[in-house]
């Protein structure tokens, strides 16, 4: 199943594809997040810098939001199906926010 | 020290003695040596390094904090150079908010830990310079004509109060030990 983890693992190749094309360029003097100034950075420095959101996906590909919009537990406004099952209450939301709970319990958070 | 005794959370991995941390692509966080572990403490992982620091912080190991720019080999200077380096690098990220609040959650003392490091270089001469240095571009502001206000480079108040007296509470370190 394709699921959030997948998405973040395709998500973080399109990023190191896009800041290697950035990198090359970057001939000139390069200011990095730390405040230093840099000559001929890797691609490696470019992470954290100030345009780094715009190494991301803004928007989502039709096929993917039509998975998303029939699959998912957020496919409607006005009704949510709920369906608990096993341990889940339905959402990973509320499984989050329990899973939370029983750690303030036990004094780990 | 093997992978398991670091916190769990991050991905972790070596090279020789160089610890890596994984955010994109592998970055070097710390250099582990026998007895004390030299931090690069670097904006962009501040999550990562808090959690180090409060893993080591009551152990046998002293931490120590450099610049992220000697993690890379290529980059030479003297040993002058690089103590310049180091010492504007403690105060610096200092003014960042994510170490400012982040260390003070944790309870870990700053501002002995780089009274220590600069014991330990034997480089006492140069706070006063370098204070003075990163206070200025602190407490830094500038004008801007279209909303007519003028705006600090460190927006929080607390912080530039804190660095105002800051030389003040470096001294009285100083003389308590």
């Amino acid at each position: 199943m394709r699921d959030r983890c997948w998405r973040r693992f395709t998500q973080e190749l399109k990023v190191k594809k896009r800041l290697k094309l950035k990198s090359q360029n970057h001939s000139w003097r390069f200011y990095a997040p730390n405040g230093h100034i840099l000559y001929y950075p890797s691609w490696t420095d470019l992470i954290g810098s100030d345009y780094a959101h715009s190494f991301k996906e803004q928007n989502q590909s039709y096929s993917r939001y039509n998975h998303y919009r029939r699959y998912s537990a957020n496919n409607s406004l006005y009704y949510r199906d709920i369906k608990p099952n096993r341990d889940s209450l339905g959402t990973r939301e509320a499984d989050r926010r329990e899973f939370l709970k029983i750690l303030k319990e036990h004094g780990l958070k | 020290m093997d992978l398991n005794d670091l916190p769990r959370k991050y991905e972790w991995s070596f090279r020789k003695d160089l610890l890596l941390v994984k955010n994109i692509a592998w970055l070097p966080v710390a250099r582990i040596k026998e007895k004390n572990i030299d931090i690069y403490l670097d904006i962009r992982l501040h999550k990562q390094i808090l959690s180090l620091v409060k893993h080591f912080m009551g152990t046998k190991y002293k931490i120590f904090f450099l610049s992220p720019l000697l993690a890379n080999p290529k980059f030479s200077i003297t040993k002058e150079e690089a103590l310049d380096y180091n010492m504007d690098n403690y105060l610096t990220n200092y003014s960042q908010a994510q170490f400012f609040d982040g260390f003070k959650k944790l309870g870990f003392d700053f501002i002995e830990n780089f009274i220590e490091f600069c014991n330990k270089e034997k480089s006492e001469n140069l706070i006063k310079d370098i204070y003075l240095k990163v206070n200025t571009k602190v407490q830094k502001s500038y004008y801007d004509y279209y909303q007519n206000r003028s705006f600090f480079l460190v927006e929080r108040e607390d912080i530039r109060d804190a660095f105002n007296s800051l030389y003040r509470e470096i001294q009285i370190y100083q003389l308590l030990k």
